[in-house]
């Protein structure tokens, strides 16, 4: 933001101030004007002081304005002119080792820009950070070749950290540096929301093929397009399917005869259905499948297999990072947990202590999620959320973090800890306790079973296009830049025009009342 | 600049005449109703016969009804001393505030002497024939920059008629101490305000000004806006409304002139309609 307290800023307005006042003095042209007597006028003058002790034209104050606001660009450009240190913030959260289509990681794709960059100023003096797990200074103010060195070395975490989060908690000036030319590497994808619905597939050969999906995509609006094929290729369903209530879409249809058929789902603005977008199912058998449709491919989750699990704990580096406990109160719990715990033998509050930095939350019944949400099914008993920043739940009342609920299926009681399930990017994300919750009330209406879902942690869709956003590295056109923010930016534009256009108008006045004043001194 | 009326002005004036609210005696026979009873054409009233009077004037049908001698007395007519007073002052030099006094006083002359009465201007020579209007102008012209104050015991030696010609743009004392010296002489007193249009509509003038007084070279600098033409407009009336207030309790006649106007305007929409002239 603006440097508003740096000296040559507070200096300004006093200078500004008195030299308008100056320029006021000097250019306000009274004309001279013989009157018989000053009688009347002299009453008015005395009414006029009366009425207003200062007498200041309203412009005086636009001018002010707009004085001031040159000097806090003023002082800006001056203060950025004078660095010559580059710091770049490189991402190197868990999602930059996925992989791109050229093979290279994205953390790879990272370095290389980074590296061309430091190149192109390699005059100046560089200070690498690295986003995760917070941000963290490695080399402070080093030449190019050092910086270079450093940045090949980084190497991506396996903790679930973002730039996003790491540059929210930390201010954009660090030390003691004046001002910084930040240079951040960070992915985004060229979808929004690379990841925005969640299907539930249920096929028996009685039933035929049912199909649920929950919308969590920005535009609730947009169809989808379901095609079924049978082993024969021939198309059994193709249809555009329309969220009845922008948010949930139940549909169901016979098929005659039984075997493997291929569910192709996509949204509909896509015209060609790839092999992406491709689920397999059985009819024969009973099946309870939860597919996670993005916008150019879905993954297939087979729920039955969970059962096999009374204690899973797996966290490697590229599987899915998850922790389900059944059975078992754990003392420390984790991020992305799921327990499984007879109801009657525990107490929620009972291991409270062994938590770290809980905190209680309410359930926001305002929230339209509580609409399909049955809530006499799947008993929301409580909710905890972890003192964990920048994350905010809807549904939950907290501003703390990943959520801990407690939830009654049956005689069970079940805990879910943060399902971070989607690759988060910011507000734009669905709250995946809440697509937990929908999935448990999905699946309680079974209500003779417990789950545990092996759904596959965050940053999964390592596929398709991605580009590489690379911000504020131009040092020309940041240098005269005073805000991030585009709006304000040209807003101060358009007031520094103004400025200009004043300025010229008060020294063309100034400069004509000077030549009368000498034409007239000289006749 | 030569003071002159035009033709049709001096038309105009052909078929004017000046009234006075007041009678006065003078020593000369005109067309004005006198305080003087005497021999004149109109009857005034009966007196008892006193011997020595003229047998002429008894009124012998009142005799023959009651057995006394009542003799008829009659008014006499008498000229008029018409007087007209230009404010001199630096203040009058401006936006022909003067010239416009001036010519209404040349009017006046015309008007007095066509009805056989006595003009007086700023001096205590009388103006009575035609052959002398002719050099009024210049004597209006030399007396423009004179201080007439120091000759008014000089000037207003007998009663009559006095249009004094100021812009009365001064304390309401001044007015009134001008007023009481006027009434001590016993003179019919009609007070001419002249205003330049700038005085009144504030015509021409610039948003940021610097006001000189001509009078005292004070200046002032004031920035116009309409609020503040309003409030200057409400000081003039209201500094009017008081001399007029002060001049009706002293039954005197006060009027506005703007010396923008066409001076034939200037007497039918002033003073015919005050009642100071009549066709």
């Amino acid at each position: 933001m603006l440097t508003v307290l740096s000296p040559l800023f507070l200096i300004g307005i006093p200078l500004s101030l008195l030299y308008l006042l100056w320029l006021y003095k000097k250019n306000t042209n009274y004309i001279k004007q013989n009157v018989g007597s000053n009688f009347l006028f002299k009453k008015l003058e005395l009414i006029k002081q009366k009425k207003s002790k200062l007498k200041i034209p309203p412009r005086f104050f636009l001018d002010l304005l707009l004085l001031s606001l040159f000097f806090i660009v003023l002082a800006n450009f001056l203060l950025k002119r004078e660095v010559k240190n580059v710091e770049i913030i490189l991402d190197n959260s868990y999602s930059t080792k996925a992989l791109m289509g050229d093979g290279n990681t994205r953390l790879g794709a990272i370095i290389e820009k980074a590296v061309a960059e430091i190149e192109k100023n390699s005059t100046k003096t560089f200070s690498i950070y690295t986003s995760s797990p917070s941000l963290k200074l490695i080399e402070s103010k080093v030449n190019a070749s050092r910086a270079k060195r450093a940045i090949y070395n980084v190497k991506s975490t396996n903790s679930k950290s973002n730039l996003s989060l790491a540059s929210l908690s930390y201010p954009i000036i660090i030390g003691d540096e004046k001002v910084k030319n930040n240079v951040k590497f960070k992915y985004h994808s060229v979808y929004k929301s690379p990841l925005n619905n969640v299907g539930i597939l249920r096929a028996t050969y009685n039933n035929g093929l049912n199909v649920t999906i929950f919308n969590f995509s920005n535009d609730r609006k947009a169809p989808i397009r379901l095609v079924v094929y049978d082993d024969l290729n021939s198309i059994v369903f193709n249809d555009l399917i329309y969220f009845a209530n922008q948010t949930i879409l139940t549909k169901s249809f016979k098929i005659n005869k039984s075997g493997e058929y291929l569910i192709k789902v996509l949204p509909s603005e896509f015209d060609a259905i790839s092999k992406d977008n491709e689920l397999s199912v059985n009819i024969e058998q009973t099946t309870n499948k939860i597919a996670l449709f993005g916008k150019r491919r879905p993954s297939e989750l087979n729920l039955d297999y969970m059962d096999k699990y009374s204690f899973v704990s797996e966290r490697t580096s590229f599987t899915p990072s998850f922790v389900i406990y059944d059975n078992v109160l754990p003392k420390k719990i984790e991020f992305n947990t799921l327990i499984n715990l007879p109801s009657k033998n525990t107490s929620f509050f009972s291991i409270k202590n062994t938590y770290e930095d809980v905190f209680l939350s309410s359930i926001n019944r305002k929230s339209l999620i509580t609409n399909y949400l049955n809530l006499s099914n799947v008993k929301l008993n409580k909710a905890l959320v972890f003192n964990r920043s920048n994350l905010a739940y809807p549904l939950i009342e907290s501003e703390k973090g990943p959520i801990l609920i407690e939830t009654l299926i049956s005689d069970k009681k079940v805990i879910v800890s943060g399902f971070d399930l989607f690759p988060f990017s910011g507000k734009e994300n669905l709250f995946n306790s809440i697509l937990t919750l929908n999935i448990f009330r999905e699946l309680s209406l079974k209500g003779d079973k417990v789950f545990g879902l092996n759904l596959p942690a965050s940053e999964f869709d390592t596929s398709g296009p991605h580009s590489l956003n690379i911000r504020d590295f131009n040092l020309k056109k940041s240098s005269f830049s005073i805000s991030s923010n585009n709006l304000s930016h040209y807003f101060l534009k358009v007031l520094l025009f103004l400025l200009l256009i004043d300025l010229i108008y008060l020294l063309a006045k100034g400069t004509l009342s000077l030549i009368r004043g000498r034409r007239k001194a000289l006749t | 600049m030569a003071l002159s009326l035009n033709a049709e002005t001096l038309k105009t004036l052909k078929l004017l005449q000046l009234k006075s609210k007041k009678k006065f005696l003078t020593n000369r026979y005109g067309s004005h109703k006198s305080l003087k009873r005497g021999h004149g054409f109109d009857f005034a009233e009966h007196s008892t016969y006193q011997p020595g009077a003229d047998i002429r004037y008894i009124d012998w049908n009142i005799y023959a009804r009651t057995d006394n001698l009542y003799v008829k007395r009659f008014t006499e007519d008498e000229d008029l001393r018409i007087v007209a007073l230009i404010d001199n002052s630096a203040s009058m030099q401006i936006d022909e505030k003067w010239e416009t006094a001036a010519k209404l006083s040349m009017a006046l002359a015309h008007i007095s002497i066509m009805q056989g009465d006595r003009f007086y201007s700023s001096s205590p020579i009388a103006f009575s024939t035609q052959k002398q209007l002719k050099i009024l102008p210049e004597v209006l012209l030399s007396q423009k920059k004179t201080r007439i104050e120091e000759h008014y015991e000089r000037i207003l030696k007998f009663p009559g008629v006095i249009f004094y010609f100021s812009d009365f743009l001064y304390e309401l004392s001044e007015v009134e101490e001008k007023l009481n010296l006027f009434l001590a002489k016993n003179m019919d007193i009609v007070f001419v305000q002249v205003l330049s249009d700038l005085e009144i509509n504030l015509s021409s003038i610039s948003d940021n000004v610097e006001l000189v007084d001509l009078e005292n070279n004070e200046s002032i600098k004031l920035n116009f806006n309409k609020k503040t033409k309003d409030e200057y407009h409400n000081l003039l009336v209201s500094h009017q409304s008081k001399i007029k207030a002060i001049c009706n309790r002293k039954q005197v006649t006060f009027i506005t002139v703007n010396s923008r106007d066409d001076l034939t305007n200037i007497l039918q929409n002033n003073f015919l309609a005050k009642g100071l002239l009549e066709c």
